[in-house]
């Protein structure tokens, strides 16, 4: 036993450690069983072999057999003991991020009341400084609310109270709220709808949400000059919003995060962001409770389009 | 009169800290980016400089390990302030030649102008 237990301290099993995975949850110490297990099979296999000698194909078939099956019931274990890993490392992942976003504009807040606190601020300068201090204010108060939205979620208590909606309407208010945003960033939004474009069937707050973050990222993504453009169609079920941006893209091997909570782009330090990667977790779970779909596509370097569908107000 | 590079990304930071800091006397210059840090470092030689972790383009570390290697940049002492505080994080900034590591939120403005003035006595 002493044996067994130093041999596992090595390399072997060290990213399980890192986890906090016991023994039987660690995918590579079952695999190794499972290599153990193999070869033990396959001593059993030959002695049995010895038996029917005379019949070889059976022997052979029964050793590809064991060993077929041996080998998909480990993939599969392994496969979900990695889920797990993930899960709790993104966990602790998020508790760090979100409190190093929580650390950002608490600075900004403390510093800014130091200033004030010297009076060495100059009068005019009051007026800045204070809205210094809201802004800080407001980012804490989303990152909060995001949180809570993710917990809901989670626990399958999504909050939404859906009427009659101008979709169109609605994201042109977002847009106009964006403008000076967008513009000191240099980048256009513009959005296009038909006429007849009838009325949703969702709640506009959450839907404001989503359409803040979608174009929120959009901004985020693009580097330097750029154009977002926002168009909205129907066909006699649903109304389907379409945001194309000339950004950055999302790499291949990412696209199948994306959805995912905390789940943020690898390009994060190389672009600038601020975010927990809650936004488009939360954004799925809105529109999917709302009765439609996300998806977007996306081509690292030319840029990304997010669609996403509401339902009709019948 | 001295002067500061403070490379920090996040607006109302870099305008406290500039704010605090030419109270003090000291002149200062802004970079907002870990790219725009290295080009001004290099042009401005500055008598210290204030390096956030964080950054775009390139990250504080990068921009500290260039900083290090050449010869116009190295001699100039790097304070690090940055909101990561994990022990490796700390280990690998002091390793790069960062002459300290703060954590932004655990100080006010005036311990940080006390840090630097020790630093460029």
């Amino acid at each position: 036993m002493e044996v067994k237990k130093n041999l596992a301290k090595l390399h072997l099993f060290r990213e399980c450690a890192d986890y906090n995975l016991g023994f039987w949850e660690c995918p590579s110490f079952i695999f190794f069983v499972m290599g153990l297990i193999n070869i033990a099979v396959m001593v059993s296999t030959y002695l049995i072999a010895n038996r029917f000698t005379d019949q070889p194909e059976i022997v052979a078939i029964l050793v590809i057999a064991v060993t077929a099956i041996i080998f998909i019931i480990s993939h599969t274990v392994t496969q979900g003991f990695d889920k797990l890993a993930q899960a709790n490392k993104m966990k602790t992942e998020f508790v760090s991020i979100a409190s190093h976003q929580l650390r950002t504009p608490l600075s900004a807040m403390r510093w800014t009341l130091n200033l004030l606190n010297d009076g060495r601020i100059k009068a005019e300068e009051l007026a800045d400084y204070l809205g210094l201090i809201k802004e800080s204010n407001e980012r804490m108060i989303k990152l909060v609310n995001d949180l809570l939205d993710v917990s809901r979620i989670e626990m399958g208590k999504i909050l939404l109270n859906p009427r009659q909606t101008n979709l169109y309407v609605l994201i042109q208010k977002i847009i106009n709220n964006f403008s000076a945003y967008a513009k000191a960033n240099n980048i256009v939004i513009a959005i296009e709808a038909s006429e007849t474009l009838p009325n949703v069937f969702a709640d506009p707050e959450k839907i404001s949400l989503v359409v803040q973050n979608l174009i929120d990222n959009a901004i985020k993504y693009i580097k330097g000059k750029g154009e977002i453009k926002i168009s909205l169609e129907s066909n006699n079920k649903s109304v389907k919003a379409a945001i194309k941006d000339t950004g950055v893209g999302i790499p291949a091997s990412q696209q199948k995060f994306i959805f995912q909570k905390f789940f943020r782009s690898d390009n994060v330090m190389k672009h600038q962001t601020i975010g927990t990667g809650l936004g488009l977790f939360i954004a799925k779970s809105v529109v999917e409770e709302s009765g439609g779909k996300i998806w977007f596509e996306s081509q690292e370097g030319k840029g990304t389009t997010f669609y996403f569908t509401l339902p009709i107000y019948q | 009169m001295k002067s500061i590079l403070i490379v920090e990304d996040e607006p109302t930071l870099q305008k406290t800290l500039s704010a605090a800091l030419r109270q003090e006397d000291y002149e200062v210059k802004n970079a907002l980016d870990g790219e725009e840090g290295l080009k001004m470092a290099r042009e401005v030689k500055p008598n210290l400089i204030l390096l956030d972790l964080i950054l775009p383009k390139i990250d504080g570390f990068e921009v500290l390990d260039e900083l290090k290697k050449e010869e116009e940049t190295k001699a100039i002492p790097v304070i690090v302030l940055t909101n990561l505080e994990s022990p490796q994080d700390i280990e690998r900034a002091l390793a790069l030649g960062a002459t300290t590591y703060l954590v932004k939120a655990n100080y006010d403005l005036k311990d940080i102008i006390e840090k630097v003035k020790e630093t460029i006595k």
